[in-house]
């Protein structure tokens, strides 16, 4: 039974010392949706995901993935794909062992796991270096990689940190249009990036942080018109996120 | 600007240089295995300088009594030869002189970043003798009665000490450039490097160091790095005046040109990029073998197979736990001999162990390094996870120990007996099984955690030195019985005080060990799994 919210998190809290990275975020994303996840650097949307992915733990609040308490990293870890910030990969191996071991990993049929690896590795244009390590990888050939990584196994949900990072305009595109076949497929994509044109395009609800404080959040369009007519998402962004008006000390 | 307000400048760049460098390496190995090694190195070399002070005052007492020149000479040379070797291996093994300076080449001129790492070097090497070597020179002054004497002789010492450290960082840096250049070397460098290190081996213990360094010493003397045994002792009234001058001129003339040829060198590695292995050595395709009727999940062959396939694309990693074989080498004149003493079975049992487990399960989650995300959130457990690398370490390091222990028993002289070859045998299984599920619990107690950044620029992840001690130590002790056993001599000599029979005794060993092992280890396991299971980056 399809929950009716993929992510939710109430009043999730992260501290580091003094340092406030994530103060009481609330959030219900519908499965099948994509959620823009904006915010300056340090506004702690990295914290947030590897909160909700459960590799670290909240200070206070909860939070749930497809329903399932991430506390509980077991029931958790099965529903969801996960692409850090620097891509995941052990230098020594080539792209394919790679993903061939990400997908044994997670326990998929070798075969079944190489059809599914080469129709990934074809649409992102990597695979004639496939049988190359990875230390010999460009940046974006990583990047490329580690995308793949966190969706080979079809998950419901899908955390992605600045996924377009590092990639050419092509690739950006190919990841843009991932992005909404799973969305159209009932995968539910959590995606934080700085690009905001792949925000406004793709995303369903944007919500922005700062400084640990989601401080707007709704549709790309509600944003941009609260920015004032014809105000594009930037001004929007650049608005919500002025320390003038937000008044933060 | 005037030419010397420039050259200031330069040189306080070049100091500046060397000081970030010297904080670098000091924090990267800092906490590390490394570290422990330095400071044992660094007593022993102590050792070795305070021998050497004493030396020079006889030597100093003895000028005008017996001929001195020549064996300045000598000295010289071996001390020129010492310095080189040592900054030829450090370069050739990728410390030193980085292979990737973009970040300083684009800040200062190429000349300044090269004498940078050059003073760099000749700190690294000669600052912990230089101390020595003027004390030296004190003593030897003091010994001769020539106050002018001190100042020449640390002057022809230390110059030769930096001529050792530039010579020996332009013919390291050859080996890199002809490395990076050669596909063919590269790809058989790990294995160029176990040949030249058994010979090094073989000549050290076979007594025909001498014959060998013979040559090499007379070489040099007779070059102008000899000319410096002149310089010193020019004062005492013994070396030749015309050399002594040479010598000074090698000093301001040859330690710059040397410098230069290391300059040019460095941008042969640095503007040239060499090609990065990239084909892939050794299968994808992963075994489906039953082990011992039972078949491992899929998950734990993937972390089997993934895990040897990185020990073989990077076997220098897993160099540390050759470490320990340095500990057998007073056996080695035996065996170089034919004979194999009948300790030998037992400590290959403890090593071949000690070994298995040190390999793949002496640092689970720091090994795992920019892919340990992904491990935590894919649904593998931490018991499978750990279980697999203990396995990864099994499948190979018990047969091998078992094979290696047998043999050696078979060949042992004395000969041993029937009973005691097969608690050698037993013992080989017992341990290495002890000791990979001892060492899975000591690496998630004390993981290293190495961000992936420093990997690739100087050294591989070593696992941290708490684990290595902590697991040496448990492993060593639960060991304890069966090794006082399985070897001849702790045999007899238990078996008279305790008085029990030869079957008894071995029964007892082995079991108490295998007991000891079995609880040990459990308890060790069980931990790693719970700390995989609930690792937080908080
Ligand atoms: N391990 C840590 N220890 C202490 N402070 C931390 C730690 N990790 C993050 N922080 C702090 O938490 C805050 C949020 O960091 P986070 O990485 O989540 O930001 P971000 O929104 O992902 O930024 P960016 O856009 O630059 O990736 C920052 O102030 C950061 O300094
Ligand atoms: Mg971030």
């Amino acid at each position: 039974m399809p929950s009716p919210n993929a992510i939710r998190a109430e009043a999730l809290t992260k501290r580091y010392g003094s340092t406030m990275a994530v103060d009481g975020l609330d959030l219900s994303i519908p499965s099948g949706t994509v959620y823009g996840f904006l915010g300056p650097n340090g506004a702690g949307k990295t914290t947030t995901i590897r909160m909700l992915v459960s590799l670290l733990r909240p200070t206070s609040g909860t939070a749930a993935i497809d329903g399932q308490p991430i506390t509980d990293r077991d029931r958790v870890t099965p529903r969801l794909g996960y692409l850090p910030e620097s891509p995941p990969l052990y230098e020594e191996l080539t792209g394919r062992e790679q993903l061939e071991y990400v997908a044994g990993l997670r326990d998929i049929p070798d075969d079944h796991a190489t059809g599914r690896i080469d129709e990934l590795l074809e649409l992102f244009s990597l695979a004639s270096d496939a049988n190359d390590r990875i230390s010999t990888y460009s940046k974006g050939m990583k990047q490329k990689a580690g995308i793949i990584q966190a969706i080979v196994h079809d998950p419901p949900v899908v955390f992605l940190d600045e996924p377009t990072s590092g990639l050419d305009p092509r690739a950006a595109r190919t990841v843009r249009d991932t992005i909404a076949d799973l969305a159209a497929g009932e995968t539910t994509v959590f995606l934080s990036t700085h690009i905001l044109p792949v925000v406004d395009e793709i995303a369903d609800t944007v919500g922005v942080l700062y400084d640990g404080d989601l401080v707007a959040e709704g549709p790309p369009e509600n944003l941009k018109q609260r920015a004032g007519s014809g105000g594009s998402l930037e001004d929007a962004f650049l608005a919500v996120t002025d320390a003038d008006l937000v008044g933060e000390p | 600007m005037s030419r010397s307000a420039t050259l200031s400048r330069s040189a306080t760049r070049v100091y500046r240089i060397a000081r970030t460098e010297l904080v670098h390496r000091k924090r990267s190995i800092e906490g590390s295995s490394q570290a422990i090694g330095l400071v044992i190195a660094g007593l022993f070399g102590s050792m070795i300088g305070l021998g050497s002070i004493g030396g020079l005052f006889v030597a100093g007492r003895s000028v005008g009594d017996a001929a001195v020149l020549g064996p300045a000479r000598t000295v010289g040379a071996g001390l020129f030869g010492m310095a080189a070797a040592f900054a030829a291996v450090r370069v050739a093994q990728g410390l030193g002189l980085p292979s990737d300076a973009d970040g300083l080449l684009t800040t200062v001129p190429h000349r300044e970043a090269v004498a940078g790492y050059l003073l760099t070097e000749s700190i690294v090497l000669l600052g912990v003798p230089a101390p020595f070597v003027i004390l030296g020179a004190v003593v030897f002054g003091i010994g001769a009665g020539s106050v002018a004497s001190v100042v020449l002789v640390a002057f022809a010492a230390l110059s030769l000490g930096v001529l050792g450290v530039l010579c020996g960082v332009g013919v390291g840096a050859v080996v890199r450039v002809l490395v990076a250049r050669s596909p063919v070397l590269a790809r058989f460098r790990a294995a160029v490097g176990a040949v030249l290190m058994l010979a090094y081996f073989w000549v050290l213990f076979n007594g025909s160091a001498e014959s060998v360094l013979e040559p090499f010493l007379t070489v040099v003397r007779a070059s102008p790095v000899g000319w410096y045994g002149d310089l010193g002792l020019l004062a005492v009234g013994e070396g030749d005046l015309l050399r002594a001058i040479g010598a000074v001129g090698v000093t301001l003339v040859g330690i710059p040109a040397v410098g230069k040829g290391c300059g040019l060198l460095a941008g042969q590695l640095w503007y040239r990029r060499s090609v990065a292995p990239s084909v892939a050595s050794g299968s994808s395709e992963m075994g489906d073998v039953p082990i011992a009727g039972v078949r491992i999940s899929r998950p734990m062959r993937h972390v089997i197979h993934k895990t040897w396939l990185r020990a073989r694309r990077a076997p220098l990693r897993l160099m540390y736990i050759a470490y320990p074989l340095f500990l057998l080498v007073p056996t080695l004149e035996d065996v170089t001999r034919l004979s194999v003493p009948a300790y030998l079975p037992g400590v290959i049992a403890f090593y071949g162990a000690w070994a298995t487990g040190a390999a793949f399960t002496l640092n689970p989650i720091g090994d795992e390094e920019a892919v340990l995300p992904v491990t935590l959130t894919s649904p593998v457990g931490g018991r499978s996870v750990v279980g697999a690398l203990c396995l990864a370490g099994l499948l190979i390091g018990l047969p091998a120990t078992v094979v290696a222990a047998v043999l050696t028993s078979v060949v042992a002289s004395p000969p041993l007996s029937v009973g005691m070859l097969v608690g050698v045998a037993v013992t080989a299984v017992v341990l290495p099984v002890t000791a990979t599920t001892i060492a899975v619990g000591a690496g998630t107690a004390f993981p290293r955690l190495e961000p992936a950044s420093i990997t690739h620029s100087r050294e591989a992840v070593v696992p941290s030195a708490f684990a290595f001690a902590l697991f040496s130590l448990v492993f060593g002790l639960v060991s304890v019985p069966a090794l006082l056993a399985v070897v001849p001599a702790t045999h007899s000599a238990v078996s008279n005080v305790v008085g029990v029979g030869t079957h008894t005794l071995l029964v007892g060993g082995i079991g108490l060990t295998a007991v000891l092992g079995a609880v040990a280890g459990s308890i060790a396991f069980s931990y790693a799994v719970t700390a995989f299971d609930e690792y937080y980056y908080d």
